[in-house]
């Protein structure tokens, strides 16, 4: 079912060769949102198009606490209400002396709703009249990309029950990782920004998403690909999820979702790219199952006043890999019991104020993690994650034309992973292998065999990590008018940032081993000296002591931003925002002291007056200064001997041992060279008719000095095969952070979308996409591959072969979501199709003791005739689909109560194309697949609504 | 017109600037060449055509008439004859092009350059030979370590410019010996037998793993560049490493063929080496044991020319005997004081590269 992960890539090797404790960090700075939608409409004569001034707008809705908000229209008829929160309105034009007009409308955060009103004698004579305008937006005042999917449109497909997983439903989002965290145009997962109701939870140490939230608490997910105004400061998009709140009328929900293994195909499949599904494998299939409970209440607490919403999610998944090489053993199923709680509190002590409490938990324990066909129990995964967040949003509305925020709140995280030995219980699975590959001994050091990518005895190291956050944005916003209209918003944004990190590797030592065979017999048998007992399969000797670190960072951010309507057909929205970001080590050196400019400019030109034919272009940057990644590597940390095997002694004291880590294995460069993303988006977009938008957008995004580990001291022979020497004379590795002018790459896309509710009963949302993204910076200190020796800078002899198609690269992305009800019931599919990631072809390395090196461009394989350019050819993975489909049916007509039970079908077709090779150049499974679909599976569903 | 072709140009492009392949095309550096398909005598000792970096070159220690101390690598002869031409004057081994090899003239190094052994892979004030055929088992299952010279004179041209046949025979700004321009179909399978203007000098420069850790005959390396004595060139844009075993001395076979025609069938020259077939020896404990059968490369052969020394009939092909020493725990050390009644020919040549380290 739901199988996120927000630890965004686990303890690597190579994460151990430098003794460094976390996995990837994280820009931290700002990606301050807008929480409440706004109308924005004009009134006039049906007759004779003249502007209608004076008249009263009225919009009252269930979501607005307090009274219901009014303005009047303009000497030009138009009128605008701001600060609305997300929900469904009524707008009520009136004019004295005649009867109102009603409209049911439909805001969205960081939108506005364009409504124009013909008025007409014949119109305001009618008793009421109502229009449905459940309309989908061109956003006529606004140059961003992206859109808003509300709970309506969740409940109406299959999803993951999750925002991360709902997101993937937009265009330009795709989740190459798999793991929850999706890429968007260009910018690598960790680049994306995630805020829960103003408060950015994006991990201050993974870059990734660091709070589940219960997702029938979720009200509506803003998804921001790009073009966006001076407010936000992101290099990739922005995940803007507002929670549902309470209202006058007392509400509660219960939720249960079942899908038992019996409801799941399993994914037996052949090992090699093209096999199928096994369809006479009599074996068990591996377990694939989840069960999910939720509880909710909402109501007042005084009546217009102060509401609540409190809710409680239950979920128990597990999910399983089929046996495959190179030990052909059953996996024990990845398992993952996760609580999730919310409390929101919205309370209006006057009509001038509003304040917004949220609290969230979401303790996660996950087990057996790994699912690496390569390994047996006890080198299991384990992890226990979660943490609670807080926020507080308090709104003054000083007047119609002011308004002051402010955008509070706290986050702790922590995340204790490790050993699955160490967290928790081993498992046990049949398979013809020795005790000590079936026991767990605490003390048994890790055996990587090289020969056949397989790993024994132990799991990987044990890292206690703990993050907090603060976050305080105050903002000013003013509209009036000065050749022309203006809405201006002006804010200030901080962040302040920890981290602390142990961590420890289980048995003291991790052994590569290489030249022995395949299997466990390859190994090299360590001796109660210490040494081989016979040196066969003996090849590098990782020995890694305890390390202690942290981090601090502090960001702060300014902006202003106008939108300016000079003219009923022209929006401007220049802004621009300066940047400031520093952070420090474990010992309080700077490891980043970085500034930041950010021009930003919006055009917006209504081509046809109606608000239904728009073009916009935007430019603007935006400056990644506080990163607390590079703090974590820049920092001293337990020292780790490479030690290699010598024949001759019969030992691990080759002459080609160094270390990496400890106290002066690194390098500052704190000040300069911001990270920055230059982008330029054109958009035009038709209501082509009722409710139904067609866009295209060109977004061409350049991504500059990005983040990177530059290693300063090894002097590689020639062929970058081997290490002949060490600049400094001590044999070590030493790693510089830095943001070399080097390290860029470029993304241009296209995005092709349709959105179309003509009416209550259907709902679609279409888009395609075609994009490019390549360059050398393809992702920053491993955060991709779970190898920081995959860079640029690692080994100047294949530097080159950094420069191509990245490894989340994706030509074309097809995605359809589409939905109908009728009489209570209720079908929704959503399709994803997608070209594959590119791979890289990885050789073996000596100095580095296994596979590092490479020899041909990223996204390319050399072929099978070596030492022949014209062999070199394009490698990707194969195309993936999935077909989710949901199928529902409310029994409100026949038992007079909202219970609604739903059929949710997930990858109908039962594809099974490969998601993940292994790209290392071993003769006993290159290429052999290590990852595919998840399978048909079905998942049942009961909602009571009250 | 222009609104036709505008959209069309714009298109192109934006398309063509999303292919980040460009940057790979011309004659830009391929990597290291790849040993997987390495002849093993080519990988070093403890070689894996897999697992590059590991193995080691050492030369075998050898001691000239002289009295000169020398180190010579090994790599088997694996040819039919001796022969470097056909009947017909068409070369039987591949060329190889030598760049600027009277040092009157030179290539053009960066501006301001500095060698930066950390950032370069090679020296880019120098220009690398280019060769044509790898010691690989399948592409070139009949390899041997010769090569027949092409002079090219590089007229300037920026160093390491040039890193495959096909683009430098296509170059018009260098100059090929007495002033030819190569017409050959690049890259050829053989040995480029006719447009090739070769000045009818062969070496024998066997390519070998670029990744071996070659040594010294005392076992060092260079100290500032931690390498030994090969060298570096290309082959089709791969970085190559090989090894200078010298001029190959060349005598002509003008004997008419059967049809009485004419010949002028170049043939490699050999010299002797000797090895003794008894010395001394230490067990695994470290003890010397009186002696122990002796063979090629054990460290107590004799060779009858250093490199270079071309009167005493120096060549890098050398034919293989045996001898007796009169006194097994102490053998001859010159040629002169062998019992030449114990000389065995092995029957067999090596090709014996010498280093003078």
């Amino acid at each position: 079912m739901n199988r996120l992960n927000r630890y965004g890539r686990r303890l690597t090797l190579a994460a151990a060769l430098l003794g460094t404790a976390t996995s990837a960090i994280p820009r931290a700075a700002f990606a301050a949102v807008e929480t409440n939608g706004r109308l924005r409409g004009n009134v006039v004569e049906a007759q004779t198009q003249a502007p209608v001034p004076g008249a009263q707008i009225r919009v009252s809705g269930p979501a607005l606490i307090g009274n219901a908000r009014t303005t009047a229209t303009a000497d030009d008829g138009t009128f605008e209400i701001f600060e609305l929160p997300p929900g469904k309105y009524v707008v009520e034009i009136s004019y004295a002396g005649v009867k109102p007009i009603r409209k049911n409308i439909i805001i969205r955060q960081g939108e506005a709703y364009p409504l124009d009103v013909q008025w007409s004698a014949e119109l305001a004579e009618q008793a009421e009249t109502v229009v449905e305008e459940s309309r989908r937006m061109t956003r006529p005042d606004d140059s961003s990309t992206g859109t808003v999917i509300t709970q309506d449109e969740m409940s109406r497909v299959a999803t993951s029950r999750s925002y991360q997983g709902v997101i993937q439903q937009v265009a330009s989002v795709t989740d190459v990782s798999g793991n929850g965290n999706p890429e968007i145009k260009g910018a690598s997962y960790v680049q994306t920004r995630y805020v829960i109701d103003g408060l950015d939870i994006t991990d201050p140490v993974t870059g990734t998403f660091s709070a589940n939230i219960n997702f029938d608490s979720v009200a509506s997910v803003q998804v921001l690909t790009g073009a966006m105004d001076a407010e936000y400061n992101s290099l990739g998009g922005v995940i803007n999820v507002i929670t549902a709140a309470g209202s006058d009328e007392f509400h509660a929900q219960a939720r249960l979702f079942i899908n038992n293994a019996k409801f799941s195909a399993g994914n037996q499949y052949g090992s090699s790219l093209y096999h199928g599904a096994h369809i006479a494998d009599s074996t068990p299939k591996p377990v694939n199952q989840g069960y999910q409970a939720v509880l909710g209440v909402s109501g007042p607490i005084v009546k217009h006043r102060l509401w609540f919403n409190l809710n409680f999610q239950y979920s128990y998944n597990q999910a399983s890999q089929t046996a495959a090489p190179p030990l052909n053993v059953s996996l024990v199923p990845d398992t993952r019991n996760t609580f999730l709680a919310r409390l929101k509190l919205t309370w209006a002590p006057s009509d001038k104020h509003r304040v917004t409490l949220s609290l969230s938990g979401d303790p996660e324990f996950i087990r057996n993690a790994n699912q690496n066909p390569g390994g047996l129990p006890n080198t299991e995964f384990a992890q226990n994650q979660g943490g609670a967040l807080v926020t507080l949003l308090y709104n003054y509305f000083v007047s119609e034309k002011q308004q002051f925020d402010i955008s509070t709140g706290f986050q702790f995280n922590r995340i204790y992973a490790g050993a699955q030995g160490i967290l928790g219980t081993v498992g046990h699975v049949a398979n013809p292998f020795s005790a000590a590959a079936n026991n767990y001994d605490p003390n048994s050091a890790a055996h990587n065999n090289q020969d056949d990518d397989s790993t024994w005895y132990q799991g990987s190291r044990v890292q206690d990590d703990r993050r907090f956050t603060f976050q305080f944005d105050p903002s000013y916003s003013i509209r009036g008018r000065a050749a022309g209209a203006h809405d201006i918003k002006i804010g200030l944004q901080n962040r302040l940032v920890k981290w602390t990190n142990n961590s420890y590797t289980p048995g003291g030592s991790v052994y590569n081993d290489a030249g022995g065979g395949p299997g466990e017999g390859g190994l090299c048998q360590i001796g109660a000296d210490g040494n081989p007992t016979s040196g066969n399969g003996c090849n590098q000797q990782i020995v890694s002591r305890p390390s202690t670190q942290s981090g601090l960072g502090y960001a702060f951010g300014a902006f202003i931003r106008d939108r300016w309507t000079v003219m009923k057909r022209l929006i401007l929205e220049p802004g621009i925002r300066v940047d400031y970001g520093i952070t420090k080590n474990t010992l309080g050196q700077t490891v980043s002291n970085l500034f930041g400019v950010g021009p930003r400019i919006g055009v917006i030109i209504d081509l046809t007056g109606d608000q239904k034919t728009i073009f916009k272009a935007n430019y603007g940057r935006s400056n990644e200064v506080m990163s607390l990644l590079p703090a974590s590597y820049a920092s001293p940390t337990g020292l780790t001997n490479n030690n290699f095997y010598n024949p001759t002694t019969g030992k691990f004291d080759s002459s080609n041992n160094y270390t990496s880590g400890g106290n002066g294995a690194y390098r500052l460069d704190p000040n300069g060279n911001t990270p920055h993303v230059d982008s330029v988006t054109l958009t035009l977009n038709r209501e082509i008719f009722k409710n139904s938008l067609v866009q295209v957008d060109y977004t061409y995004k350049h991504f500059a000095n990005q983040w990177d580990s530059i290693e300063k001291n090894q002097i590689w022979d020639p062929s970058g095969s081997r290490v002949a020497g060490y600049k400094n004379g001590v044999q070590e590795q030493v790693f510089q952070f830095s943001r070399p002018g080097s390290n860029w790459r470029d993304y241009q896309g296209i995005d092709f979308t349709l959105e179309s509710r003509p009416n209550d009963h259907w709902d679609i949302y279409a888009a395609y996409t075609v994009s490019w993204l390549y360059g050398p910076a393809s992702e920053e200190f491993g955060q991709l591959s779970g190898d920081n020796f995959q860079s640029q800078y690692y080994n100047p002899r294949v530097k080159q072969f950094y420069d191509g198609f990245t490894p989340n690269d994706v030509r074309h992305i097809i995605k359809l979501r589409t939905s109908y009800n009728y009489k209570g019931f209720d079908i929704g599919a959503f399709l994803q199709w997608r070209t594959g990631t590119n791979a890289v072809h990885k050789y073996w390395n000596s100095n580095d003791g296994y596979y590092s090196t490479r020899r041909s461009p990223s996204g390319t394989d050399p072929g099978t005739t070596p030492n022949s350019v014209a062999n070199i050819s394009a490698f990707r993975l194969p195309s993936v689909m999935t077909v989710d489909v949901r199928l529902g049916y409310s029994l409100k007509e026949l038992l007079k109560q909202d219970l609604r039970i739903y059929f949710d079908l997930f990858n109908v077709f039962n594809l099974g194309a490969v998601t993940a090779i292994r790209d290392t150049d071993n003769p006993n499974g290159f290429g052999l697949a290590t990852s595919r679909q998840t399978p048909f599976k079905m998942q049942i569903g009961l909602s009571y609504d009250y | 017109m222009w609104r036709q072709w505008l959209p069309l140009t714009t298109a192109a492009l934006t398309l063509s600037a999303c292919n980040p392949y460009y940057r790979f095309k011309g004659d830009s550096s391929a990597g290291s060449a790849d040993p997987v398909n390495f002849m093993a005598a080519y990988l070093g000792t403890g070689g894996d055509p897999n697992k590059p970096g590991s193995a080691t070159l050492q030369p075998a220690p050898a001691t000239a008439t002289d009295g000169t101390a020398l180190g010579y690598f090994t790599f088997p002869f694996t040819g039919s004859n001796l022969k470097l031409t056909s009947a017909d004057g068409k070369l039987k081994v591949p060329v190889a092009y030598n760049f600027d090899e009277d040092g009157t003239t030179a290539c053009t190094p960066p501006k301001n350059y500095v060698y930066d052994q950390q950032r370069d892979d090679v020296r880019y004030d120098q220009q690398g030979s280019i060769f044509i055929q790898l010691p690989d088992t399948k592409q070139f299952p009949h390899y041997q370590p010769v090569i027949a010279d092409v002079p090219v004179t590089s007229n300037g041209l920026p160093c390491q410019a040039i890193k495959s046949e096909d683009h430098l025979v296509k170059r018009t700004d260098v100059t090929f010996a007495n002033g030819l321009q190569p017409s050959l179909t690049p890259n050829e399978a053989g040995a480029h037998p006719v447009g090739i203007p070769t000045d009818g000098v062969f070496y024998a420069r066997p390519v070998i793993d670029p990744s071996i850790d070659v040594r010294f005959t005392d076992g060092s390396t260079d100290p500032v560049t931690g390498l030994g004595p090969q060298k570096w060139g290309w082959y089709n844009r791969y970085l190559i490493a090989w090894l200078d075993g010298g001029q190959i001395p060349v005598n002509y076979d003008n004997t008419p063929d059967m049809a009485g025609e004419p010949q002028h069938v170049a043939v490699m020259s050999t010299q002797p080496i000797y090895f003794p077939t008894e010395h001394p020896a230490i067990d695994q404990d470290g003890n010397a044991i009186i002696t122990m059968s002796g063979a090629l490369g054990d460290g107590y052969d004799l060779i009858t020319a250093a490199k270079g020394d071309t009167k005493n009939g120096f060549s890098p092909l050398c034919q293989v005997f045996s001898f007796v020493p009169a006194d097994p725990t102490a053998p001859e050390k010159n040629i002169a004081d062998i019992d030449m009644s114990t000389v065995v020919d092995q029957g067999e040549y090596v090709w014996c590269i010498q280093v003078t380290k």
